[in-house]
């Protein structure tokens, strides 16, 4: 018995590792650029998805109301002209029913900027105490670069992790915006 | 009249005079004055002998044999030997010229030796005359430029930087060569003239494999006209080549250092445990030997 | 109304239970169960990220972001952000992001510059910090040592920095990234106006009828401005005007009435091409009135060189040197010969630099020097100068420019000019932004509402923090200079520091900093929230330097990038939301916001980490006698001062500048922050071990606050004035100055600005001090001899030539590169490229290339090549139909990713005047790789 226990405490000494870890400075992080060499280890270019636009074909949102991902190819319909908007042929709300699109969100037909007060030519900040929301018929000009908020995903492997955490308070209807409603959320 | 009986030495005339007009021909291959007082730029060293001799072995041996020992084949008309007198009086010029622009049978190798490498050719011949000294070009007062070169490497853009100066002075328009000698050869890096900085730069791929340092052997010539010179060096340029050994890391037990102790402690124990049980076998059966015999003794 | 538990669930259930079955539920049970699950709490906040200064709300639960959403209220974007502003939940949640300061040792645990990283506490690290200053500080004195600093710190920390190390290690080797972003554009205020920062703000972007953008990708970079642009321009299609000047076209062209694609530099041209028409063809539309009234016509010398290092500096390749040898000495070309006859100059002549350290001289000029310079510059010249892309007719081009120069000289038609980084990042990047003020001036549209010059804002507190609060190595608070006795003292009373304390020679800035480096003369750098290793350019020279001489780099940071890399300490930084802070935007919108979450891991915010590297330098230590390069003298012993004051000389500089008896009678809790979390004040959950080794309870008092209301003292008064710090936790942000709680929105005019009212001398008043008090002369020199000129309440119309830059195209290097952004990525990528939506947006930066050279060189969209630059080589892939198309000889690369590491390419030639690096202009070639 005695034995068997020195022999163990001999195994379990001599099999210690050091555990201190010392980092490399090239495997810092996720992205591994390897400062001295002008050789990096590039895979083919990133393709982006060919899929033509179809009905049903949706990317889930990073978090509650954000922007939705382009889950279609934007080959030919970027970019985006003044006098010629592509985005709007299929995902107007008048155009919706025959594309099958997702509508573009209600919050894009309204504004909430107020106009700058005037008179006799001396302008003045309008009150800012409550929000305020202006209903227009049309889209809001403001709205109209969709590729500001709006952009394709490549296919890449991702290796590098975001610990972000999803979480979305209604589980129901939330691939629809409510930000319409929720806007006024936290306002003082 | 009994002209019949003649006729063999008609023939034999009308040959030898054959052979005589060959001769005569052959003899009367002329170059030009002016190109027969043509004079190599460069003085002949052991390296110019060196390349001259491979460049000939390469294309002049099949038809002149090797210099010296008359091996030549036998053409009409005859190539000859070129370490006989034949060739070695002539003048470098004439020889040039002739390598040049060839006659005959003989091909001319303008377009497949440049000037240098044709000079090369002839040191290697002049190499079998002992009593030949090279005649030193009078360049009417002009001084061949004497090129100091320095050798430098861009790690930013992986280039090799080649300076030429002549008395501190950058020399522009140089015609620049480097090479990196492997084992078996060399690599062109580049041939290139040097910018009005007197600059040359020749890209070198950072892949190639050195030495354990990491040095690469260079090897660089700059020539302009006369001026001619040439460097060799090592220089410090790619990652070194790591030689591992052949058996690193595959068997626990060989000289690799990074068998765990308890590994080589247990080793141990185990071949000491089996010879230990060997020994106590054997003893075991001189000791069974051992009691037979006492045995044997008792019962006596 | 409030809901029991039961109730909760059986709503909940029904809802549930409704959805599945697909029938419509009425907005009343909706609006009871969100109710219900409260726990998220939203709180208003800034964008991280670019100088538009959007404001966003954000939503918190148990200490972790959980979602955004663009705020109604701001001003600035009502509601609307961009792609990088909504992802501003995800950038703090990247998963190499560090957690614990991590220092370079050898197997003894010793600081070694060949070691690898390993975890350390931060005692350690300020061990080592300590010792490391200390070390240098002895050798080389208060200039040995530098800090990076930021346009992304916020007000607090830049203060605190710029404190600590004037104020505290007397040395003014601090600079921020602004420096090459911003400094061209400071330096065209002062030399013009004065005194820093835009006269307009945003709203003349709904007033306007014309806008220009000048080598600003609006929609990329600025894309909520550019949304408020584009609703004008589509709401009044007929009206509203847009020209885009540009080298390649993009974005903004895509949304432009007319796109002038000019060749890189001629953007001088142009501009006096614009004048030039005002002068000679139509002269009636100048407004004589405001332009005799208000300003004074003025320029400087021509012979003022590159900004680059002379040519027999030890560290220049041979590659580099046929480039850098124009920093003394240029031939002229063709077009400069023409462009600069008016100086006696002719094609071939060489233009000797003898001027480079008089580069921001100027001097009054009349107005016929200024026509006569004018001259050449019509339309035939410039057209053909300026022409950019090779398959436009020059025909065309000639028009373009014509409508051009119609637009800004129509009566009654407002306009605005917007530029960012092709103005600023420029070898003569001063003179062009003096270029556009020349213009409006002469129009006398300027400073009103929808007419004036507007300085586009890169980083999101270059305005707030760097020009402000004056992180620059020639600046002190409040558009105060270190070379000026007088705004010395006044600093130093404001400081409570004794008379003398200050170092009056200007320090190094950002470039210099790197070149003392690589030359030994700065041997400790401090990295604070910005990647200097990354954003500078000819990078390889810079990081041989940091890793194989004898220095110690320090870098701050929340991700591993490049600078952290090549550093010798690595201190985990606090991210945005995890800290009390306060951004300035480009309007000169100062916006507050509270911390929002606990740090992650045992990142500590900057300003705890200059108070507790304060701690350890006693006043003994750094406040007697110090050599100063340069400086007779160099810098006096204050102690005596000091104890005159009350200190005792064993006091440690954070007694003295950030502990001392004015800081705490800020105290914590403060009603503005109930219920609050305040790290630095109070500490957090966390008990981070501090740097004496103690877990850490918080300083006691309220830290930010008080930087704040000292940092508000040195402009009260001085046209630079701010709110009290909780005014500003109750509105979105106020524009400078703001008197009497109301904020200025048109500086300069009397109308709205009181200063400009009080120097009531008419409807406007350009009341800047700085450079008010000038020589006169003639177009190629002063005359001392003739009295000086004081030009009080007056803006100067420089005259400024078109030159070359220093590297252009040729045989062996064809191409032009230009440098720049995508709208998905900030900067460096640090943060964006760490989320994975962006990073699936733009996963690599591409070579943009024009697909007739692509084809040339035998090459097919996706090809990797390499790009090659006299001063270093990358690989990318190269991209023939993208966002950006690029004419031909030109290619654009953006910065923002590791991998193809740009800016090893780049030259490091600066504008003269502001030091600014011109990124946007050098020669590449491009070979299959």
């Amino acid at each position: 018995m005695k034995y068997l226990a020195l022999i163990t405490l001999f195994f379990v000494v001599a099999c210690q590792q050091p555990k201190e870890t010392k980092i490399d400075e090239d495997k810092l992080g996720f992205i591994d650029a390897d400062l001295d060499s002008d050789e990096t280890n590039f895979k083919m270019k990133a393709d982006f998805n060919v899929n033509k636009p179809a009905a049903g074909n949706t990317i889930e949102r990073a978090f509650e109301n954000a922007p939705p991902m382009i889950p279609h190819t934007t080959t030919g319909f970027f970019p985006i002209k003044m006098d010629n908007n592509i985005c709007l042929s299929c995902h107007m709300p008048d155009k919706v029913k025959e594309s099958g699109a997702r509508e573009i969100s209600k919050t894009h037909f309204q504004s909430w900027r107020p106009d700058l007060k005037e008179e006799g030519g001396k302008y003045s900040n309008p009150d800012n105490s409550k929000v305020f929301v202006k209903k227009m018929d049309e889209l809001n000009n403001a709205y109209f670069h969709c590729s500001q908020c709006h952009v394709p995903q490549a296919n890449v492997t991702i290796n590098i992790e975001n610990l972000f955490t999803r979480e979305f308070r209604e589980t129901f209807g939330i691939k629809e915006s409510d930000l319409k409603e929720k806007v006024n959320e936290g306002i003082n | 009249m009994n002209y019949f009986k003649y006729y063999k030495s008609i023939i034999l005339i009308c040959l030898c005079s054959l052979v005589m007009a060959n001769v005569q021909a052959q003899n009367e291959w002329e170059v030009t004055t002016e190109q027969d007082k043509n004079l190599s730029p460069f003085m002949f060293d052991d390296e110019m002998v060196l390349e001259g001799k491979i460049s000939y072995e390469n294309s002049c041996t099949s038809c002149h044999g090797m210099p010296g020992q008359a091996d030549y084949t036998p053409m009409a008309p005859p190539p000859g030997d070129p370490g006989s007198n034949q060739f070695q009086l002539q003048n470098d010029g004439a020889l040039f010229h002739k390598i040049k622009l060839g006659r005959g049978a003989m091909p001319k190798f303008e377009d497949v030796f440049a000037d240098d490498e044709t000079w090369n050719i002839i040191a290697y011949i002049r190499s079998f005359n002992e009593n030949y000294k090279q005649p030193i070009p009078d360049l009417g007062g002009v001084e061949i430029p004497k090129y100091d070169l320095k050798l430098a490497f861009d790690e930013n853009v992986d280039k090799l930087v080649v300076k030429v100066f002549s008395k501190e002075i950058p020399q522009p328009e140089v015609e620049v060569s480097a090479f990196v000698k492997g084992t078996f050869g060399k690599l062109l890096l580049g041939k290139i003239q040097t910018n009005e900085l007197g600059i040359a730069y020749l890209d070198v791929d950072p892949k190639l494999p050195g030495d354990a340092e990491g040095k690469l052997h260079i090897m660089v010539k700059a020539t302009k006209g006369y001026a001619l010179a040439k460097l060799n060096q090592k220089m410090k340029i790619v990652q070194p080549t790591i030689r591992k050994s052949a058996i690193e890391g595959r068997h626990i037990w060989s000289t690799d250092k990074m068998a765990p102790i308890w590994l080589k402690v247990s080793f141990f124990i185990t071949i000491f445990g089996v010879w230990a049980v060997l020994f106590f076998i054997v003893f075991g059966f001189r000791n069974i030997k051992k009691a037979g015999r006492e045995d044997d003794v008792m019962i006596e | 109304m409030k809901l029991a538990r039961r109730d909760f669930l059986k709503s909940s259930a029904a809802i549930a239970a409704a959805t599945a079955v697909g029938v419509a539920i009425p907005e009343t049970l909706k609006a009871e169960a969100r109710e219900a699950e409260k726990g998220w709490k939203w709180d208003k906040a800034v964008c991280r990220f670019c100088g538009t200064g959007c404001g966003i709300m954000i939503a918190t639960k148990d200490d972790k972001i959980l979602a955004v959403k663009g705020d109604p209220l701001a001003p600035v974007n009502r509601g609307l952000n961009c792609i990088k502003g909504y992802f501003n939940a995800k950038i703090m949640y990247g998963a190499d992001r560090l957690k614990k300061p991590l220092l370079r040792v050898d197997e003894n645990g010793n600081f070694s510059k060949q070691g690898k990283f390993k975890t350390v506490s931060w005692k350690r690290a300020f061990d080592e910090m300590e010792t490391r200053m200390k070390a240098t500080m002895k050798e080389l004195g208060p200039t040995g040592i530098g800090i990076f600093s930021s346009g992304q710190y916020t007000i607090m920390e830049g203060y605190a920095a710029a404190k600590l190390m004037k104020a505290g290690f007397r040395s003014n080797n601090i600079d921020p990234n602004a420096r090459h972003c911003m400094a061209s554009a400071v330096a065209g205020f002062i030399q013009t106006f004065g005194i820093d920062e835009p006269a307009g703000n945003y709203d003349d972007m709904e007033i306007t009828d014309t806008v220009v953008t000048w080598g600003a990708n609006m929609a990329e970079m600025h894309p909520i401005l550019w949304s408020r642009i584009t609703a004008n321009k589509l709401s009044h299609p007929k009206r509203t005007q847009i020209v885009n000047l540009t080298t390649y076209t993009n974005r903004t062209s895509d949304l432009a009435d007319i796109e002038i694609v000019f060749k890189p530099n001629t953007d001088l041209a142009i501009w006096n091409y614009i004048a030039h028409e005002i002068v000679y063809n139509q002269p009636q539309s100048i407004d004589w009135e405001f332009v005799k009234k208000y300003t004074v016509f003025a320029t400087g010398f021509v012979d003022i060189g590159y900004g680059m290092r002379k040519p027999d500096h030890p560290k220049f390749t041979d590659k580099e040197k046929e480039i850098v040898r124009n920093e003394v000495a240029k031939k002229l070309s063709g077009d400069e010969g023409e462009s600069l006859a008016y100086l006696g100059y002719k094609e071939g002549d060489t233009l000797e630099m003898t001027h480079r350290d008089k580069a921001a001289n100027h001097w009054i000029i009349g107005y016929e020097d200024f026509k006569k310079a004018l001259k050449p510059y019509n339309l035939d010249f410039v057209a053909n100068i300026a022409k950019g892309d090779s398959d436009e007719s020059i025909e065309d081009f000639k028009k373009k420019l014509k409508s051009l120069a119609d637009l800004y000289i129509e009566k009654g038609r407002k306009i605005c000019s917007y530029w960012t980084m092709g103005f600023n990042q420029h070898t003569r990047g001063t003179w062009v932004n003096e270029q556009a003020y020349m213009v409006h001036l002469l129009l006398g549209k300027q400073s009103k509402p929808g007419d004036g010059a507007f300085s586009l804002t890169g980083q999101p507190s270059a305005c707030g923090t760097a020009r402000e609060v004056g992180t620059f190595a020639h600046r002190l608070p409040a558009d105060l200079l270190v070379a000026n006795p007088k705004h010395r003292d006044f600093s130093e009373k404001i400081w409570k520091i004794p008379p003398g304390t200050l170092n009056p020679k200007v320090g190094s800035h950002v470039m210099k900093i790197h070149r003392d480096l690589e030359d030994g003369k700065i041997k400790f750098a401090w990295i604070n929230v910005c990647n200097p290793y990354q954003n500078s350019a000819n990078a390889n020279h810079w990081i041989k330097a940091a890793r194989t001489m004898d220095n110690f780099i320090v870098c701050s940071d929340a991700y591993p990038g490049i600078s952290a890399k090549v550093s010798d300490l690595i201190l985990p930084s606090s991210m945005i939301y995890e800290k009390w802070g306060a951004y300035g935007n480009a309007e000169r919108r100062t916006q507050h916001w509270i911390q929002q979450v606990t740090p992650v891991g045992d990142s500590m915010p900057d300003i705890w980490q200059f108070t507790e590297l304060a701690k350890r330098f006693k006043l003994s230590e750094v406040w007697g006698a110090q050599k100063i390069p340069g400086l007779e003298g160099g810098l006096p012993d204050v102690l005596e001062g000091a104890k005159a004051m009350g200190y005792s000389p064993d006091d440690t500089l954070f007694d003295v500048l950030f502990a001392n008896e004015h800081a705490k009678k800020f105290a914590w809790p403060d009603p503005i922050g109930e219920g609050r979390l305040n790290t630095e004040a109070a500490g957090d959950k966390r008990k981070v071990i501090d740097g004496q080794g103690k877990p850490f309870k918080g300083y006691g008092f309220f830290l930010q606050k008080y930087f704040w209301e000292e940092y508000r003292e040195f402009g009260l008064g001085h046209a630079h004035d701010l709110a009290p710090f909780d005014v500003y936790h109750k509105c979105r942000g106020l524009k400078w100055p703001v008197v009497d709680g109301k904020e200025t929105l048109w500086r300069f005019n009397s109308e709205y600005d009181i200063y400009a009212k009080k120097a009531n001398i008419g409807p406007f008043a350009f009341y800047g001090k700085a450079l008010k008090n000038m020589p006169q002369g003639s177009l190629s020199k002063p005359d001392m001899s003739k009295p000086k000129i004081d030009l009080k309440n007056k803006a100067k119309i420089f005259f400024r030539p078109y030159m070359e830059a220093p590297e252009i195209p040729n045989k062996e290097y064809p191409f032009w590169l230009c440098t720049g952004r995508v709208l998905e990525h900030w900067h460096s990528g640090t943060m964006t490229m760490r989320v994975p939506e962006l990073y699936r947006a733009v996963p690599e930066a591409l070579c943009y290339m024009h697909p007739k050279d692509a084809s040339k060189q035998g090459l097919v969209e996706g090809d990797l090549v390499w790009i090659e630059s006299r001063r270093g080589k990358v690989k990318a892939h190269i991209e023939t139909r993208g966002r950006n198309r690029v004419p031909q000889g030109l290619v654009y690369v953006p910065w923002f990713d590791e991998k193809v590491f740009i800016n090893k390419l780049c030259l490091d030639a600066t504008c003269p005047i502001s030091k600014e690096t011109d990124f946007k202009k050098c020669a590449i070639k491009i070979t299959k790789a």
